[in-house]
């Protein structure tokens, strides 16, 4: 399973290139940090990954990925809905039983530092306990490829690092992830680099 | 799994039933409630029709008609019929300047002509004119000279375009089937040419001497015919049904596109699209149930408050729009739940 990019460049139409001639292979267990300045194109590349976005120059191959699930900037959930239930419910959507789905939900929760959020309303949670609480419930997926847009931005540093490892165990599960962040920490936790400045039309 | 998560989205309040259900029961209410006043009238405006005697006819014909075929319509599905003759009028004691014409009558005549009290029993019935300026109830009797008269029951004959005569007069039952001079008959639902059952009860004599035979509405002043169908289908209130429909579709739609974040991160996170559904179907079961019950209230509240005339033409009126907003919201919600794309999360994403 992995995911090749050969070339890949992209512009939107009646703009400047952002990006130029990137190749690169992303494998499993392994956390590609994509860095760059704002509006560098990072989440443009991420959704090239993802295969939502046609490259305008180059072309993706990608083997084995069955599944992709995004963490997006902007932590979303059910308002009135608890925490646990958030990530219980892609654990129930692959067949397991309520208690086991809460059982594993609780752990991933603890993961992530939030275990004494897990009957509170999201809509009462901080914006990083509901960002935490968006990467357990992508890993419940255990996706192929996961796409975390900016996960620290509205981190403070003690959440910032606890998600850094996680993102980290995420990969030892045997998905791709690819991290677009601004973070130290983030880009600490990662164990490859993409750098969208080398990448950048001349 | 569908069945549990529904149960928390409408126990967390997630679902919005009290919106929902609101809207969709404000929806069908206005809609059976408008379209049974509407039919109320309608039924109102038809019994008024027959009670002003719009559906009667009247066969004339002086000593001509047969009372004993003219009682014999009245056994027809659907028929009310009696016959009438003139007799020499009353004269009361009490005033001796003003005689009172005197109509023997059939039983069936009283079907036509309703009275507002009858103790029946033997006796006259007389116009409500009559026991008023001789001042007798029911019951009471009228002084003449050839010994009192008992009155069993008055009845009205208001000036409301009707033919004329009973205003102040005397009705008085007669058994015996003989010689009359008209026939009065009408059918349910009205129906404008009773030609046929009238000329059957002329005597063998009057078909021969035809100018002495006529044939009259009662009451000619509300137009020959109630088109009672025609009115119904015309009805402005006629498309409620469809308004239910489209109304409560609109409400389904909406109450699955303003969680459509939601639900595209449920697709997202590999719950099917069945599944999502099902749970939408399941939670539109909820707040439908609270739509239907409120705009039921609404409805019976409209039957009781209305005439009482017709209440099951109300209440078939009233489940249909009720039907056909449960069945628009369900198709909204199907629609709503089909319109979900997973990609509108990313969009959503993209555009802050
Ligand atoms: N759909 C679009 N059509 C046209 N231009 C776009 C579109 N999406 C993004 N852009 C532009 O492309 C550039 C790169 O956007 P992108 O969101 O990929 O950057 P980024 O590196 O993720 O930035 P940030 O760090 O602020 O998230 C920006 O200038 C943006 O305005
Ligand atoms: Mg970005």
């Amino acid at each position: 399973m992995r995911a090749v990019l050969r070339g890949v460049g992209h512009a939107y139409p009646g703009g400047n290139p952002l990006f130029t001639a990137l190749t690169v292979t992303l494998e499993p267990d392994r956390v590609y940090g994509l860095v760059g300045p704002s509006g560098s194109g990072k989440s443009t590349l991420l959704a090239i990954v993802a295969g939502w976005l046609r490259p305008t120059y180059g072309r993706v191959e990608r083997n084995g990925i069955e599944s992709v699930r995004w963490v997006l900037q902007n932590p979303h959930g059910v308002a009135r809905r608890s925490a646990i239930d958030h990530v219980a419910l892609p654990l129930m959507a692959r067949g397991l039983p309520r208690r086991r789905a809460q059982a594993a939900a609780a752990a991933l929760l603890v993961d992530f530092g939030i275990g004494s959020t897990a009957d509170r309303q999201f809509r009462d949670l901080s914006g990083g306990e509901a960002q935490r609480l968006m990467l357990a419930r992508a890993m419940a997926c255990e996706p192929s490829l996961c796409l975390v847009d900016e996960p620290t931005a509205q981190l403070d540093q003690h959440s910032a690092a606890a998600v850094s490892q996680s993102l980290a165990a995420l990969a030892s599960k045997g998905s791709i992830v690819v991290v677009a962040t601004h973070d130290p920490q983030a880009r600490a936790a990662c164990t490859d680099i993409i750098d969208l400045t080398d990448h950048a039309p001349t | 799994m569908i069945l549990s998560e529904a149960s928390r989205d409408v126990a967390t309040g997630t679902t919005r039933s009290t919106i929902w259900g609101g809207l969709a029961g404000v929806v069908m209410a206005a809609c059976s409630v408008f379209d049974i006043g509407a039919i109320d009238a309608l039924v109102v405006r038809a019994a008024e029709f027959v009670n002003a005697g719009a559906s009667t006819y009247v066969i004339e014909a002086p000593q001509l008609v047969d009372g004993k075929a003219c009682q014999a319509i009245a056994t027809l599905a659907g028929f009310q019929a009696g016959a009438m003759r003139e007799e020499p009028a009353t004269v009361a004691t009490l005033l001796p300047s003003a005689p009172i014409p005197t109509y023997a009558v059939t039983d069936g005549l009283f079907d036509l002509v309703p009275a507002i009290e009858d103790l029946g029993g033997t006796g006259v019935l007389a116009s409500a004119e009559v026991a008023d300026s001789l001042g007798i109830m029911p019951g009471g009797s009228i002084e003449t000279s050839s010994g009192p008269v008992r009155v069993r029951g008055v009845f009205s004959w208001p000036p409301d375009g009707r033919r004329r005569g009973l205003a102040f007069a005397l009705l008085a039952p007669e058994v015996s089937a003989g010689r009359f001079d008209e026939c009065w008959a009408r059918r349910t639902p009205p129906q404008a040419d009773m030609s046929g059952p009238l000329l059957a009860t002329l005597l063998p004599r009057a078909v021969e001497d035809s100018d002495s035979v006529s044939l009259l509405q009662l009451n000619p002043s509300l137009g020959e015919q109630l088109n009672g169908a025609r009115s119904f289908a015309g009805r402005p209130s006629r498309w409620a049904w469809c308004i239910s429909l489209g109304g409560c579709l609109m409400v389904g739609l909406a109450s699955v596109r303003a969680r459509r974040l939601e639900l595209a991160s449920a697709l997202h996170l590999g719950v099917s699209r069945g599944q999502l559904i099902g749970m939408m179907v399941l939670e539109w079961a909820w707040w439908t149930l609270i739509a239907l019950i409120a705009a039921a209230i609404a409805s019976a509240w409209a039957v009781v408050a209305g005439s009482g005339a017709a209440p099951r033409a109300l209440a078939d009126a009233a489940a249909l729009v009720l039907g056909q907003g449960t069945a628009g919201s369900l198709i909204g919600v199907a629609l709503g739940g089909a319109s979900i794309r997973e990609r509108a999360l990313f969009r959503y994403s993209k555009s802050r």
